[in-house]
Parts: C-alpha cells; structure tokens; sequence
C-alpha cells in the first residue's frame, strides 16, 4: 500500500476519506476481486537476475485487442474490450462486465533488450517477459589477492 | 543513482501475503442475457481453463467455480503485487422453473466461461390459433 500513498495525485478533499474506505475494504476484505490499486490491468510483477516478468489479468480480451509496445525504459500496454457474444435480439438481465478501452504504461527500472521481450496471453493472462540489459545483470566481482 | 536496499521486513504487506500463498475466492463478474430460446451467462475467470472449471446443479441452485494452477515463474521473486496471485473463483446463482436443467451446456474459452440455459419448451412462446366455432 505504501507505493499508492506515494504515488503523485491531485488533492482531493475526500481523499483521507476514500483511502480509509479503501483500507477498510481491503482489510475485511469487502471487495477482494478488486484491484488493489485501481489500475487497469492489475499486475503483479516478478524479477530474478536475468529478467522482470509481468503477469496481468485482462478478464474478457481478446489477443488480437491487444497492443504491446516496449523501448528502452517503458512498455507501453493498449488494449480494447468489446462485449461482442450477445447473440442478435437478447435482452440483458445483468450486466457487470464492462467494456471500453485502456492504456497503462510501466516505467522499467533498468535498460531491457528490446529485441528479447516476449510476451505470451492465455486465458485472459498475459505474461510479458523483459530480459535484463547486459549492463543491468548482476556482475561477479573477483577479488584479488593483495 | 541511489540503491534500494531491499530486505524481508520492508516487503509489502501484499506481497507477504502473496508468499504465503493464501487463495482467496473471487466472485467472477457476470453478464446474464435472455433470448427467446434461452438464457444465457457469460462469466469472466481469468486464468482459469476449461480442464479446472466446475459447474454444479443442485435442485434450483446453480454453483460455478474455476481455480487456477500454479502462477508463480519458475526461479523468479514477487516484488510487487496488485492481486493476488493465489485465487479461485465462485459464485452461485438460483435457477427459475423455467430452466430445462437437462439440458444445460458450458463452453469455457479464453478466460470466459458461457453457460447456455435452454428455457423448457413448453414456455418458448407459442401462438395460439383461434378457432372460428
């Protein structure tokens, strides 16, 4: 949680007030389908010394809806969902699955191979994988013998 | 450039949760349409294939549920989580009459589970003849 607190917001007076309901929520756990941060798509992000791996849940689009784009420091993530399975004359009784379109940018913390990046979406999962730049991977360094 | 010396206590309460591999159970959203012919409902379960998703009947109570295999790459560490990684869906629905229960079909693909509720025949609309006497 402490990441969103530092995130940079406009002031809003009900700010402390949403925060504390949010934290509540969170804490009793009222909506736990909810992301936490309230971005779209949710993503949870993995490292190890060779590369940073995004996983993210994206409920309902289609691979062809799909636009990954990625430069030295930012991957770029477009996307477009449309609620085309209605067959022709149905009347909704409930509808709670949205549809539109997003963006969400991810600043990487460290130079990527472009050329490597490799991303992967099934069932409504995308994993995008960033090799580490040469320069950004760990380095042994050998000690010698005064 | 500062370093961001990282150690287990600074970890994000989220992410410590996600390590200890806690499932939590969701409740998939939902859209549920009517034609004349039947109703039908389409639920959002991503990560969730056709080979993990379970549908039961019990009298007029329908029961969807869909849980998820292992997420976590192989030799790689979470450093910052926004759901947790662990979860299973579930969400259960009460049927009307008017449901032919036997012949209920589900089709789960790219995430999306699609339940076909066929109405009993007798209730599809009919047009009813008028006899002259």
């Amino acid at each position: 949680m402490l990441w969103r607190r530092m995130r940079q917001s406009p002031w809003n007076p009900w700010g402390d007030l949403w925060n504390l309901h949010d934290e509540f929520n969170r804490a009793f756990g009222a909506y736990p389908w909810q992301n936490l941060s309230g971005e779209f798509p949710a993503v949870n992000v993995y490292e190890s010394d060779k590369a940073l791996e995004l996983s993210m849940k994206l409920p309902g689009v289609k691979a062809k809806d799909l636009d990954i784009s990625v430069n030295q420091d930012t991957l770029t993530l477009k996307g477009t969902r449309e609620l085309d399975e209605a067959p022709k004359g149905a009347q909704y009784l409930r509808q709670e699955r949205g549809e539109g379109s997003f963006v969400r940018s991810f600043a990487l913390p460290f130079p990527v191979n472009t050329a490597d990046v490799a991303a992967h979406y099934a069932d409504c999962i995308l994993t995008v994988r960033l090799p580490k730049a040469e320069s950004a991977q760990p380095r042994k360094i050998s000690i010698k013998a005064g | 450039m500062s370093t961001e010396v990282r150690t287990v206590d600074n970890k994000d309460a989220n992410v410590q949760r996600a390590e200890r591999h806690e499932t939590v159970v969701l409740s998939p959203a939902v859209d549920i349409l009517e034609t004349e012919k039947d109703v039908l409902l389409l639920a959002d379960m991503p990560g969730v294939n056709e080979k993990n998703v379970d549908i039961d009947l019990h009298g007029n109570s329908l029961t969807i549920k869909g849980h998820r295999d292992s997420p976590v790459p192989a030799g790689m560490e979470l450093i910052r989580t926004e759901y947790q990684p662990d979860y299973r869906y579930e969400r259960q629905f009460t049927m009307g009459d008017t449901i032919d229960r036997e012949k209920i079909t589900a089709v789960m693909k790219d995430g999306v589970l699609r339940l076909t509720l066929p109405k009993v025949k007798e209730l599809a609309p009919r047009r009813i003849e008028v006899k002259a006497c």
